[in-house]
């Protein structure tokens, strides 16, 4: 009861007692920071959550590749594929089950690409991801995940949301409610340049929780990574003399009106999004801004080269936003069209230009956290929305009903 | 045989012609009853391939008030469904709106979950009431309107939001409405306040609100001067001072907004190039009134922006401000940036 009571509660009257007894509200002024964080203990959602269990992971990175990357042809090795290639099997393709009803037979399509074993595990990797292959001992892979969706906008949602068709939050939504954010200068969940196709927001949407949690998007897909950047975070030519002496007077301006009000929480917690959004436009454009890495840690992430220039510099942001304790970023690489990037149903050779295109930056992105220490308290999760058939479709080759994803902190009992 | 090929071709010409220039017929999306009519599996939780066992059509049987609708085997049910839901007998459709029209007013419903009737929700703080506006609107022929008007027309919808001591004391959580709860200005509101501020806004009636040529929600361009209530409205695609300020999610049931405070919110304001040009036009109206003098000039921009003269100290806070910088080519400039604090202010953002 003690503790309760001197919680809270004692906080908000001391600063409202204090604020009363200053005259014109320039007390407020000058604790302008302590104020907000004290306030903040009483109406910001997004402080630190205590969990009841204590988790190793601390963040998630979410490298999002869209369209459905084949299993089969990069980390799930099945020789047998060869063996039977070109010949006709019963198989309980999904798609074809809702529309007919019936099992029909596929005809077996073969790997197109080679397959080696890398590291002490003997993970089979295909000659698509060099880069990543070696670091398979830092990572863990889930060979046995299963979808709803039999098509790309429905499997986008389920594996954002759990939900081929109801509203839901994200998962990223949700990680933030349950933790809260680590740095109150930025938003919490960041996702780098999503795509507007296959249910665009509401891959990244709070759905029924508190607008707080919902995810912020950082540039779109289709334009490039230079110009991904928080929205409305830049102050613009209006602010002449200064944007300074403009906020300054929002703030007395404000601070008058709430001491003619009857000095409610729910305007303090209006005040203080805009100290939030000061300290954000203050701090948050450092993030996006590579000036000060060095050329060495460019090159790792594929920097300035053709092909992994535009995604290795999304890894290297979501790094950076890693570093400055937001809880959870996702690294989209897709597209605006129904047919996302990864997917190649006519043209399954496609599938090396996109794995060349994220190969580098994402083995340069574990190796640039593994020697920050960060691995250890990241999860990296690399997957698409499915996988796909181990048949072909005339030359198509798709499937739903199986995706592959791995992260690399299997130490953290995933199991 | 001929001559009535010849005539038909005829016809069917001037059949073409006529189509062509006569008035473009109005198209809207709706069902129409399938060739076969069945009864379908229950999908449980919502999903579609998770069948549960067939269930016939029918309505909720906890409600008793009246006879659940009779179905035809032939026909779908829609009609029969849609008439047992307007059954002026329904406990749950009349107050249910009755209740959702008067948290749209008040700032919280009479049963405060207003998507949540029953005992999974909150009991009616003022049950007679609700009985009341429900028995209102029924008989009113279910005139929104009407309703509307019954509840701004209380003394307790025009009451005041002042703080008064005693009943702050007695009621703090003005359970009794004992004062007018403040209201925050919704995203339409605040979008047209602004448009309104700088002269701009389209007040024309009725007609298309979809640009032409538009084909698909995504990239669409919100462009438009119109009233906030001629905006199309995107099941993905939301202007972003909507998404910003708690519309309504498309693809949701939702009977009451979202009220948050957020740090995106504000930096919209401060720094949004749209919000910007609105509050320089703003101040370019203001400066063209050359019969005021200063103190009128701060005095308009309030009435302006939040409907009340300044309070002395307010006014004293803006004529310090402006006389920062006292060079008269950056005064579109700095009343500019007095018209976006004025709507960055508590006092803008809600309704007294």
């Amino acid at each position: 009861m003690t503790n309760r009571s001197t919680c809270h509660p004692t906080q908000r009257m001391t600063r409202r007692q204090a604020l009363k007894s200053t005259a014109c509200g320039f007390g407020y002024l000058a604790a302008a920071s302590l104020a907000t964080q004290q306030a903040q203990s009483v109406t910001n959602p997004l402080l630190p959550q205590p969990g009841r269990i204590l988790p190793r992971a601390k963040r998630v990175i979410f490298l999002f590749m869209q369209g459905g990357p084949s299993h089969v042809d990069t980390f799930d090795y099945k020789p047998i594929l060869e063996k039977y290639d070109g010949q006709m099997r019963p198989f309980d393709d999904a798609r074809t089950l809702a529309k007919t009803r019936q099992i029909a037979d596929q005809r077996i399509f073969k790997n197109l690409w080679s397959f080696k074993r890398y590291g002490q595990c003997g993970q089979y990797v295909s000659e698509l991801f060099p880069h990543i292959a070696r670091h398979v001992d830092d990572l863990c892979f889930l060979k046995g995940m299963h979808t709803e969706g039999v098509a790309h906008g429905p499997s986008t949602l389920f594996m954002h949301t759990g939900s081929i068709n109801l509203v839901r939050p994200s998962i990223g939504s949700w990680v933030l409610y349950g933790l809260g954010s680590e740095n109150q200068n930025l938003p919490g969940f960041v996702t780098l340049q999503p795509s507007m196709g296959n249910g665009g927001p509401r891959n990244y949407s709070n759905a029924f929780l508190p607008a707080a949690y919902q995810g912020t998007a950082v540039g779109r897909a289709g334009t490039s990574a230079d110009q991904a950047r928080i929205r409305n975070l830049q102050a613009t030519s209006l602010h002449l003399p200064s944007q300074k002496a403009q906020f300054d007077l929002l703030r007395q301006v404000n601070m008058e009106q709430w001491q003619h009000s009857q000095q409610e929480s729910e305007l303090e917690a209006v005040i203080n999004s805009y100290e939030l959004a000061w300290n954000m436009q203050s701090h948050a454009p450092h993030i996006f801004d590579f000036r000060d890495e060095p050329q060495h840690i460019q090159s790792m992430y594929g920097i300035g080269e053709k092909g992994t220039d535009d995604f290795g510099k999304q890894c290297l942001m979501a790094r950076r936003l890693a570093e400055a304790g937001v809880r959870y970023i996702q690294v989209n690489y897709g597209d605006n069209s129904n047919n996302p990037r990864w997917d190649q149903h006519s043209n399954l050779p496609e599938h090396a230009l996109h794995a060349f295109n994220t190969d580098k930056p994402v083995a340069g992105l574990l190796q640039d956290l593994k020697q920050r220490g960060l691995l250890e308290d990241t999860l990296v999760w690399w997957g698409g929305e499915f996988g796909r058939t181990p048949y072909a479709e005339k030359k198509r080759i798709r499937t739903r009903s199986q995706f592959l994803w791995f992260h690399p902190v299997p130490r953290l009992g995933l199991g | 045989m001929e001559d009535l090929q010849n005539e038909l071709a005829n016809l069917n010409r001037r059949l073409t012609l006529l189509e062509n220039q006569g008035p473009v017929r109005q198209i809207a999306m709706a069902v129409s009853e399938r060739d076969e009519i069945t009864n379908v599996p229950i999908a449980i939780r919502g999903v579609l391939t998770n069948r549960g066992p067939i269930v016939p059509r029918g309505a909720l049987q906890v409600i008793n008030s009246h006879p659940p609708p009779r179905i035809h085997e032939n026909q779908s049910g829609r009609l029969e469904l849609a008439q047992w839901i307007t059954d002026p007998r329904h406990p749950l459709t009349s107050r249910v709106i009755a209740n959702r029209v008067w948290a749209w007013l008040m700032s919280r419903g009479i049963v405060h979950s207003v998507d949540n009737f029953g005992t999974m929700g909150t009991l009616p703080t003022h049950p007679e009431l609700l009985d009341f506006l429900a028995h209102e609107l029924i008989r009113n022929h279910w005139s929104i309107k009407q309703l509307v008007r019954d509840i701004v027309l209380t003394r307790t919808y025009r009451l005041s939001s002042a703080h008064i001591e005693s009943a702050y004391q007695a009621d703090p959580s003005n359970s009794t409405y004992w004062r007018m709860p403040r209201r925050r200005l919704d995203a339409e509101s605040i979008r047209d306040s602004i448009l309104q501020l700088s002269q701009s806004l389209d007040f024309s009636y009725a007609g298309n609100n979809i640009e032409a040529g538009t084909n698909s929600e995504y990239g669409y361009q919100f462009n438009s001067p119109r009233r906030s209530v001629y905006l199309p409205v995107f099941r993905n695609n939301l202007p972003e001072i909507f998404e910003t300020f708690d519309f309504a999610d498309p693809n949701r049931m939702n009977g009451l907004r979202n009220s948050s405070a957020v740090a995106p919110q504000s930096l919209l304001l401060m720094n949004s190039p749209e919000i910007q040009s609105q509050c320089l036009s703003a101040a370019q109206c203001l400066l063209q009134k050359s019969e005021l003098n200063p103190d009128q000039q701060i005095t308009d921009a309030f009435l302006a922006t939040l409907g009340r003269p300044p309070l002395p100290s307010e006014h004293d806070l803006i004529r310090s401000f402006l006389s920062q910088y006292p060079d008269p080519d950056s005064s579109q400039v700095l009343w500019g940036q007095i018209f976006q604090t004025l709507i960055q202010s508590i006092d803008f953002r809600y309704l007294k």
